[in-house]
């Protein structure tokens, strides 16, 4: 992208002071454990909803996107439309306001509520585990890419971004994070709306950009076929282009089966719609934790719908600009594509813009980041602490409690990320594929747990580990290491096969608890009331 | 090859013979059940509690539109 001018930095400092100021402003407000982890549960919809957009999208996931719309077009929007809305519709009329009457601070304390302590550890382990590790990945890969768009130094990004993100949580707790996530929100969408404005006008609008990107695609795939073409096959079929055309997926959100593409249908709708993204919206414990701290059920429910409008716009404004590079910079390949919008936006932005960008990418790093620290501080002091070390504290206890979780969980992500650069790039994303391991099954103890009162713990612990199991071993299965020593072909055609794994784990988790729980006996009655239908409406907060 | 991967290869054929256009039905199908759904959810459910709402209040407006939007989205792409 090059080197920013002043006026860029100065931009770039802007949103620096103000995410600071707007940090210290919420904190004075900050007294009790309760207002640290759940914001005192005062957060307006608006807020709630705006935050849950920011900390879906983090800095990887900015320029990873463009990169992946240039490879593969458009489908990988799907991440943002039904891999979020209709989830994000039914979460917020039924699951959302049940756990908001639970009066609940994290997903496994309801675990504990409907189940047993068991399977409330066992939940919070992984979360604990997978955030801690997403922590460090999300600083070093964010850093690495900030090298490439800014040339920031790797330890400077990670030491500011960490320093500024632990300042802010660590004084103002829940209530920072929102009210930061709301100005990086914004932020981070107007920059990318305006690298789409720019990037358009640039290539004449959007249909010369279709035939544009068409052009491209269709060259690119005949040299591959010209490269890859035996003489013999050119002899026997003079005319290869005219009979078997390129396929033109770049601008279809709906993919084949056989497509060379990671987003084939059944991955995106039995993977994605079906299981990973109701997974997200209704059991990650940093996605609803800011719902459950909303000032009442109908915010918690209009704060879902409102992300669920925001949504709808995303994929324009963060895989556009991906399209936008193919048309115009086409000869990238392989790692190359993830530099295409910095390259873009090195090109083609006015002055000042850049620094828009920028301010941009380090909001969506940070709005992410600020969500995983807060909540995996909340894990650690409610499912751990308050549970099993000290049950009676005060409210001032809790709170000093979650802030030295903070720096601690700080200090380990700064030393992780630490650790983890001096390896390939490829060993942290097995990190970034942990959550594909148990996102499944810990979904099916939730669901089952909500929708089935014949459901019980035995079932669930079992359900769980099994559904685990399973997603290690078709990993493994579809590991190099693995089915080349038995002379196998790779269990899956496609690469990161991740959205299988998560189907497969969560239907034999579903079979495991059914069948557990069947032969068991049932779970008492008073566990049973936490099953959906049976907690009356609490009206709004006290 | 292992039975896993003959469930796998058998899978995908069966998934590979539905036309493309049936499954772009299916996505289609998928924000429209839900925006049937929302609309037939009581209204106690989608407003504020406990006091006349104004018509912007009613959640069901908005869920609908973020719905319709997904359809329209689906068929355009």
């Amino acid at each position: 992208m090059g080197s920013l001018s002043a006026i860029d930095y100065a931009i770039v400092l802007l949103y620096l002071a103000a995410t600071t100021v707007v940090g210290l402003w919420v904190s004075v407000y900050v007294r009790t454990g309760r207002e640290f982890f759940l914001a005192g549960r005062t957060l307006p919809w608006w807020a709630v909803g705006l935050s849950l957009v920011a900390t879906d999208i983090g800095g990887t996931d900015l320029i990873g996107v463009g990169g992946a719309a240039y490879r593969h077009g458009l489908a990988v929007g799907n991440f943002e439309w039904i891999g979020c809305v209709p989830a994000m519709i039914v979460a917020a009329f039924v699951f959302i306001p049940h756990f908001w009457r639970c009066g609940v601070t994290t997903i496994p304390e309801f675990l504990e509520r409907r189940f047993d302590v068991k399977v409330r550890t066992a939940v919070a382990l992984c979360w604990l585990a997978f955030m801690a590790c997403n922590l460090g990945v999300m600083l070093l890969a964010s850093a690495k890419l900030m090298d490439a768009l800014a040339g920031w130094p790797v330890p400077l990004t990670i030491g500011l971004v960490a320093a500024l993100v632990c300042f802010y949580t660590w004084t103002g707790g829940l209530a920072a994070v929102v009210y930061t996530d709301v100005l990086q929100g914004i932020v981070m969408i107007a920059g990318c709306v305006l690298v789409v404005i720019v990037g358009l006008w640039n290539v004449g609008g959007w249909t010369s950009l279709e035939q544009r990107v068409e052009q491209q695609v269709e060259s690119r795939e005949l040299s591959v076929e010209s490269q890859t073409s035996t003489p013999s096959s050119i002899t026997l079929n003079s005319q290869p282009s005219t009979l078997n055309p390129p396929r033109f997926e770049h601008f279809s959100l709906v993919l084949p089966v056989d497509t060379s593409s990671p987003f084939p249908w059944t991955g995106i709708l039995f993977g994605l719609a079906l299981v990973i993204s109701p997974a997200y919206w209704i059991g990650n414990q940093a996605i609803v934790q800011r719902a459950l701290g909303a000032r009442s059920e109908y915010e918690a429910k209009a704060s879902y719908v409102w992300g669920a409008l925001l949504k709808n716009v995303i994929p324009l404004v963060i895989a556009v600009p991906g399209l936008i590079a193919l048309a115009k910079f086409p000869g990238l390949t392989g790692p190359e594509t993830d530099k295409a919008l910095p390259l873009l936006i090195g090109e083609t932005m006015p002055l000042g813009l850049k620094g828009v960008f920028v301010a941009a990418f380090l909001a969506a790093l940070m709005s992410s980041i600020d969500s995983y620290l807060s909540s995996a501080a909340t894990i650690v002091t409610n499912d751990f602490y308050l549970r099993f070390m000290r049950p009676t504290a005060d409210e001032r206890r809790v709170l000093r409690i979650g802030r030295m979780v903070t720096i601690a969980l700080t200090v380990w992500a700064i030393a992780f990320a630490w650790h983890l650069s001096r390896y390939e790039t490829g060993i942290y994303t097995i990190f970034q594929t942990l959550i594909a391991f148990f996102n499944g099954p810990a979904f099916a103890v939730l669901l089952t747990g909500l929708v089935f009162k014949s459901a019980n713990r035995y079932g669930a612990l079992a359900g769980f580990i099994g559904g685990v199991v399973t997603a290690v071993s078709l990993f493994l299965l579809n590991h190099p290491a693995l089915y080349e020593r038995f002379e196998w072909r790779p269990l899956f055609q496609i690469q990161d096969p991740y959205l299988y794994f998560s189907v497969w784990a969560f239907l034999v988790s579903l079979a495991v608890i059914g069948s557990v729980s069947y032969a068991t006996k049932p779970d008492p009655s008073e566990k049973q009331q936490f099953a959906l239908g049976n907690m009356p409406s609490a009206g709004d907060a006290a | 090859m292992s039975v896993i991967h003959e469930v796998g290869d058998a899978l995908r054929s069966l998934f590979a013979l539905l036309p493309l256009p049936f499954v772009r039905a299916a996505f289609v199908a998928v924000p429209l059940v839900l925006m049937i759904w929302v609309l037939r959810l009581p209204n106690a459910a989608t407003t504020p509690p406990g006091r006349a709402s104004r018509w912007d209040e009613n959640l069901k407006l908005w869920a609908w539109l973020a719905l319709a939007m997904q359809v329209v989205i689906y068929c355009v792409f």
